[in-house]
């Protein structure tokens, strides 16, 4: 009884390690992360919703169900070139990300405001020319850093 | 467009560490939004964050941290508050305890609670009293209401 303990206790310890490795990719465009930077704007409580909505993405996208994860298929949405568009809960935050090798790529995040500017200054456009820059230059051969590696 | 990622949980729980109120806030919209309970919501907020910070501010050992997290044990009573105090949720706890519209009411006002709590600067300890006496009050008087 102990021994399975022991084991369930590393299986799960093993889970969280490879949970963390994974870790929800952000792409990087000109030297900048516009998901990071939009994200550490946001007010706490938004930036708390924010996050949450999309943990439960990243996990449906690897085929890992969390409690709340109706919701937030829900709240799911392709908007076009791959691209799909989390509406955050009842807010007017607006996440961007696209689906590569089991990940879910964050892009982009804005708000309804700035959702569908015209002349392609809107969110969607601009998500949209980003993740198609990504698979264009990743086609050529450039290549990604191992899953779980940062920058410092 | 350089072709190199960052990883989003790994700024996220930075993020919690450098603002305990963010990660009060995390807890707090994982039981309005998602109906976690309390100790389900601490227990996913601190494996986000890393148990060796938490249990750091909780000032418990790592290990009580990571049988809690790694769902070996429940918290009950004093130890969840303790636990819940780091963020100053203690009031949480109580506000859970009520059903449908006074539950939502209350949580409104436990979330509203830790925003000023920590938005003052209060000492962690008055902060987390004020917080625990204050939602604790106040839901006992909505349940009472509702009678």
């Amino acid at each position: 009884m102990a021994k399975q303990r022991t084991g369930g206790s590393l299986d799960r310890q093993k889970h969280r390690k490879l949970e963390a490795m994974h870790g929800m990719p952000v792409l990087k465009i000109d030297d900048s992360y516009p998901v990071f930077e939009w994200f550490d704007r946001l007010p706490d409580r938004d930036a708390a919703k924010v996050f949450n909505y999309v943990e439960r993405v990243s996990s449906l996208v690897r085929g890992e169900h969390k409690t709340g994860s109706r919701a937030v298929i829900r709240n799911t949405k392709p908007v076009g070139g791959g691209v799909f568009e989390i509406v955050v809960g009842d807010s007017v935050f607006r996440v961007y990300f696209g689906k590569r090798g089991g990940d879910a790529i964050l892009i982009l995040g804005g708000n309804k405001r700035t959702q569908t500017r015209p002349k392609g200054t809107g969110d969607i456009d601009k998500a949209k020319g980003y993740w198609s820059r990504f698979l264009d230059e990743k086609d050529r051969g450039v290549v990604l850093p191992a899953r779980g590696q940062q920058d410092a | 467009m350089k072709k190199t990622e960052g990883l989003f949980c790994q700024h996220a729980a930075n993020k919690m560490r450098k603002s305990i109120k963010f990660a009060a806030h995390v807890i707090m919209n994982k039981v309005k939004e998602f109906d976690y309970t309390p100790e389900e919501a601490l227990r996913a907020t601190v494996a986000s964050m890393g148990t060796a910070f938490f249990a750091t501010q909780a000032g418990v050992s790592e290990a009580d941290v990571i049988t809690f997290v790694d769902n070996e044990r429940s918290l009950e009573g004093k130890e969840l508050r303790n636990y819940l105090a780091v963020f100053r949720l203690e009031g949480l706890v109580d506000a859970c305890e009520l059903k449908h519209v006074d539950r939502h009411a209350a949580l409104d006002i436990v979330d509203n609670l830790v925003n000023i709590g920590h938005e003052h600067g209060m000492d962690s300890t008055l902060s987390g009293g004020a917080v625990a006496v204050g939602s604790t009050g106040i839901a006992a008087n909505v349940g009472k209401w509702s009678k």
